[in-house]
């Protein structure tokens, strides 16, 4: 089923959600989408999209006839009950880091463990070439190329770039939560798992 | 049927009504016989830079140079590039470039038309009726420079799954994806697009290089069941448009009764929708006017066909409607 079999879709607002999402995302979001609507259809996981006005009137017009989307707009991310109590989206971060120039939050791999990682691998210690804080044990994390491109997402078993200089090589500093390699593996006729 | 026609579908491996079919249509043994020879001949893949992603293609193009492929860029088409050499790793598909959206790839060059053809601009509102999986899609929201809505529809779980895995990839943020049969586009969305690309399912009996087993796979109750389809999708979407809205129809096919004959039977008796000329891209064959003794409506004199045998791509049929 597509995100199980009841899901409801409806608009919130962004203070209603900005308490989950991690600070440069909420800012970023309050910075270039104030205007924007959101829309959150909570199934057996609740998924957050950003839409346009054009596609919030479409949207509408789906849901009061008794139809559900299957996504809409941006894809910001999965709300979760769990820890992480987000998941952000490839996009979203891609814009953001872009947007802003400023690239947080992240772990930069080098294409030696890039490969792997594109075949669920989790992130080793001696293929990270630059860190970028903050980095929270727990927390997710992008994992980057070395052309500043996001290939994915992890989840951190550091606590602050500082702790890497402790690290062996071989040592996971990131597991693997998400990468796009997942879009070639066969597993694209399945509803998306993340490995939280 | 002819004895010639039976050693030419027996020589090719064809059902013979097909070969039948094809000298009716291009009513001359030998072009038939070309068009076998090109359906025996292997495609080179296209692929379509994603402006979404991209500023400027030459960085995706040095990418790919890098790890061995040879391109050659698309003349009607400026973001498109053919393949001409590949290295043996890795697959086009699974290059880190095809991985982060940066292209869309794709197995001809025809399927690059019909977008470019319907030329939705920013501010339209558009329906995209059997979207799966995605390449139109995402062609539409880059034309389009992710601005206006597009809703794209499709009725099967795992190929939406499909379309929205590449929707996300593109980094397409204009677009509402829906389950939804195209059929029942008319009543949900009346009125309501102002422009729609009807991609309709069919036989692929233009893309049989890219599929030998539809050389015998079609039996003609099969041919008669995509008609029927056909024309409840194009009625439905003549439905989802506002007045002075534009329709685009397309099939994979080179078959009239998917195409032809669909519009025929669908426009026949409605003074409502104008055929519109082409300004398509690649110079187009003319379609079919005369199938077996039916003389088509004479507005389908407009719509186009690619052959492979002589645009050396898929074999498709085009058609631009609008709405009065």
């Amino acid at each position: 089923m597509l995100n199980g079999a009841k899901v409801r879709c409806r608009k919130t607002a962004l203070q209603e959600i900005a308490g989950s999402l991690p600070p440069h995302i909420s800012e970023y979001l309050r910075r270039e989408y104030a205007e924007a609507t959101i829309l959150s259809c909570e199934g057996r996981f609740t998924e957050i999209f950003v839409l346009s006005e054009e596609l919030a009137k479409v949207v509408e017009k789906i849901i009061a006839q008794g139809l559900t989307p299957y996504s809409a707009g941006l894809y910001l991310g999965r709300l979760r009950k769990g820890k992480p109590s987000f998941i952000p989206s490839i996009n979203i971060l891609q814009e953001i880091y872009q947007g802003t120039g400023e690239v947080v939050n992240a772990l930069v791999v080098a294409e030696e463990g890039l490969k792997p990682f594109l075949y669920g691998g989790d992130v080793l210690r001696k293929s990270v070439v630059s860190c970028r804080q903050p980095i929270r044990k727990g927390d997710v994390v992008a994992v980057l190329g070395t052309d500043m491109r996001v290939y994915g997402l992890g989840i951190s078993k550091i606590d602050g770039c500082e702790e890497l200089e402790k690290r062996k090589d071989l040592d996971e500093v990131a597991s693997n939560l998400f990468d796009v390699g997942w879009y070639i593996r066969g597993e694209a006729r399945k509803e998306r798992k993340y490995k939280a | 049927m002819g004895e010639d026609v039976k050693e030419l579908a027996r020589r090719y491996g064809y059902r013979p009504y097909m070969v039948g079919r094809y000298l009716e249509i291009l009513g001359d043994l030998k072009e038939v016989e070309e068009l076998l020879e090109a359906f025996e001949k292997a495609l080179r893949p296209s692929i379509r830079c994603n402006k979404l992603k991209l500023a400027d293609c030459r960085e995706l193009i040095e990418r790919l140079e890098k790890l061995g492929f040879l391109l050659e860029r698309v003349g009607w088409c400026s973001e498109a590039y053919e393949v001409l050499r590949e290295p043996e790793k890795p697959s086009l598909g699974s290059t880190h470039e095809h991985l982060i959206g940066l292209y869309y790839l794709y197995r001809g060059k025809a399927s690059l038309i019909p977008p470019i053809t319907l030329k939705p601009g920013e501010r339209d509102e558009v329906l995209d009726m059997a979207a799966a999986p995605g390449g139109k899609t995402t062609h539409m929201a880059q034309i389009m420079r992710n601005k206006g809505l597009i809703v794209a529809l499709e009725p099967d779980e795992g190929r939406l799954r499909v379309l929205r895995n590449n929707v996300e990839r593109l980094g397409v943020k204009n677009t509402v994806l829906l389950r939804l049969d195209g059929r029942e586009a008319g009543k949900v969305f009346r009125k309501t697009f102002t422009k729609a690309l009807l991609d309709a399912p069919c036989t692929g009996e233009g893309i049989i290089m890219l599929d030998p087993s539809r050389k015998t796979k079609t039996s003609l109750e099969d041919l008669v069941k995509h008609h029927e389809i056909q024309k409840e999708l194009l009625r439905s979407a003549l439905d989802s448009l506002k007045g002075g809205g534009r329709i685009l129809y397309t099939t994979c096919s080179i078959a009239p009764e998917e195409n032809e004959l669909v519009l025929n039977e669908v426009i026949k008796g409605r003074d409502d929708v104008r055929v519109l000329s082409l300004e398509t891209p690649v110079k187009l064959s003319p379609p079919v006017t005369e199938y077996y003794g039916i003389r088509v409506d004479e507005r389908i004199r407009y719509c186009g066909r690619t052959y492979p045998h002589v645009h050396g791509m898929e074999g498709f049929f085009i058609c631009l409607m609008e709405l009065k």
